[in-house]
C-alpha cells in the first residue's frame, strides 16, 4: 500500500470536494460500499479528514500553515506534530505571535526534561 | 547546455511522472470498493473482506496453528528469542532504545521544521528528517529480521496466507468461485499470484492486529 500516493490523492480538490459533499448531501458517496471498509479505505478516509482540517487551518490563517506546507509531506507532518503539541500545551498558544517572529525559538520554550 | 543530458533528464522526469500516474490510477481502483479485482496470466481474480463464516474458519486455523507451534520445542516466543540473543551478546532492548532515541530526535526535528521559514533551513531539516526516518526503518527491519522465527511472526505469516487462500476467488464465466479448494496446493504457489495476494491483503486488512493481540495475551511457557 502506497501511503504517499494515498496522501497525494486525498489532498486533490476532486477528493476534497467529494469528501465535503458526501458529508452534506445524502446519496453522494466516496466509495461504492457504504460500510465494511477495507484498510486502505480507512487510511484514505483518515487522510481526507486530515487534509480537510489542514485546508481549514489555511483558510483560518492559522500560524505556520501555508499552501507550500500542505504540498510537502515532511513539512505537513511537522506542522501536524507542532499543532498537536500546541493543543496539548495551552501555554504555548500564548507565544504564537512571538514564535512567528522568531520561529527557531519554539523548540526551546517548553520546560526541558 | 548538453542536449543529450537535457534529453535524458526530460525522459527521466517523464518516466517518474508516468509511474506516479500509474500508482494513482492503481490506488484509485483499490479505493473504489471493498473487494479487489485483478488479473494474473489471463485469469481474473477477486479478493474480498472475510465474511463472518470465513472469519470463524480463520479463527479455527489460527488456534490450531498456534497449538501446533506451542507443541514444537524448536519454536520460541519473541521474549525467549530476546533472551537467546542476549546470551550471544545481541541486545534487542538496546536496539529498541536506539529507536526510542531516534523518535525523540525526530520529534525535535519536526518542531524545528514546522517553525522554519527560510528555504535553506527547510532543506537542511527535511534532509535531517529523511535521514532519521531511514535510520528508524533500518533499525525496525533489523529487529523484525532477528525475531522473524518467533511464534508470533510465524503465526502471523501463516494466518495471512490462510486468509489469502480463503478470500481469493476466480472468475468462472459470470460467476465467482474459490480460486483454490485445497490449502496445501495454495501454500506451494509461487510467483505473481502469491505476491499480488499478499500485497492486496495488506490493502484489505490490518494484519498487524493479530500479532499485536497475540503479543499482548500470549504468555511465555
Amino acid at each position: 500500500m502506497n501511503y504517499l500516493t494515498l496522501r497525494q490523492l486525498a489532498k486533490t480538490p476532486e477528493y476534497q470536494n467529494l469528501f465535503v459533499r458526501a458529508k452534506e448531501i445524502n446519496g453522494i458517496r466516496i466509495f461504492k460500499n457504504e460500510y465494511d471498509f477495507t484498510f486502505i479505505q480507512q487510511v484514505f478516509l483518515y487522510y481526507l479528514e486530515m487534509y480537510h482540517n489542514l485546508y481549514q487551518d489555511l483558510y483560518m490563517k492559522e500560524p505556520l500553515i501555508s499552501e507550500s506546507v500542505i504540498n510537502d509531506v515532511d513539512r505537513c507532518d511537522a506542522y501536524l506534530y507542532w499543532k498537536q503539541k500546541n493543543k496539548s500545551n495551552p501555554k504555548s498558544k500564548a507565544v504564537k505571535t512571538q514564535d512567528l517572529e522568531n520561529p527557531g525559538a519554539i523548540v526551546f520554550k517548553g520546560k526541558r526534561k | 547546455m548538453d542536449k543529450n543530458i537535457d534529453k535524458a533528464k526530460i525522459a527521466a522526469d517523464m518516466m517518474a511522472t508516468l509511474k506516479e500516474l500509474e500508482a494513482e490510477n492503481e490506488t484509485t481502483e483499490l479505493l473504489k470498493d471493498n473487494s479487489i479485482v485483478f488479473e494474473v496470466e489471463k485469469k481474473t481474480y477477486r479478493m474480498h473482506k472475510p465474511t463472518s463464516l470465513e472469519r470463524r474458519k480463520i479463527d479455527d486455523f489460527r488456534r490450531k496453528k498456534y497449538a501446533t507451534l506451542l507443541k514444537d520445542d524448536t519454536y520460541l516466543f519473541k521474549k525467549q528469542w530476546i533472551e537467546e540473543y542476549k546470551k550471544k551478546g545481541v541486545s534487542i532492548k538496546d536496539k529498541e532504545a536506539h529507536i526510542a532515541t531516534l523518535n525523540a530526535k525526530m520529534s525535535a526535528t519536526l518542531l524545528r521544521l514546522a517553525a522554519s521559514t527560510t528555504p535553506q533551513d527547510i532543506k537542511t531539516l527535511k534532509e535531517e528528517a529523511q535521514a532519521i526516518k531511514l535510520s528508524q526503518y533500518e533499525a525496525s527491519v533489523e529487529i523484525a529480521n532477528l525475531l522473524s522465527d518467533s511464534i508470533e511472526s510465524v503465526l502471523l505469516m501463516a494466518v495471512n496466507l490462510y486468509v489469502g487462500f480463503i478470500v481469493l476467488e476466480v472468475k468462472d464465466g459470470e460467476n465467482w468461485k474459490p480460486a483454490y479448494t485445497d490449502y496445501e496446493e495454495f501454500t506451494v504457489l509461487e510467483g505473481a499470484l502469491v505476491n499480488k495476494v499478499i500485497y492486496y491483503l495488506n490493502c484489505l486488512l490490518y494484519s498487524g492486529k493479530d500479532l499485536y493481540e497475540l503479543s499482548n495475551t500470549a504468555t511465555v511457557s
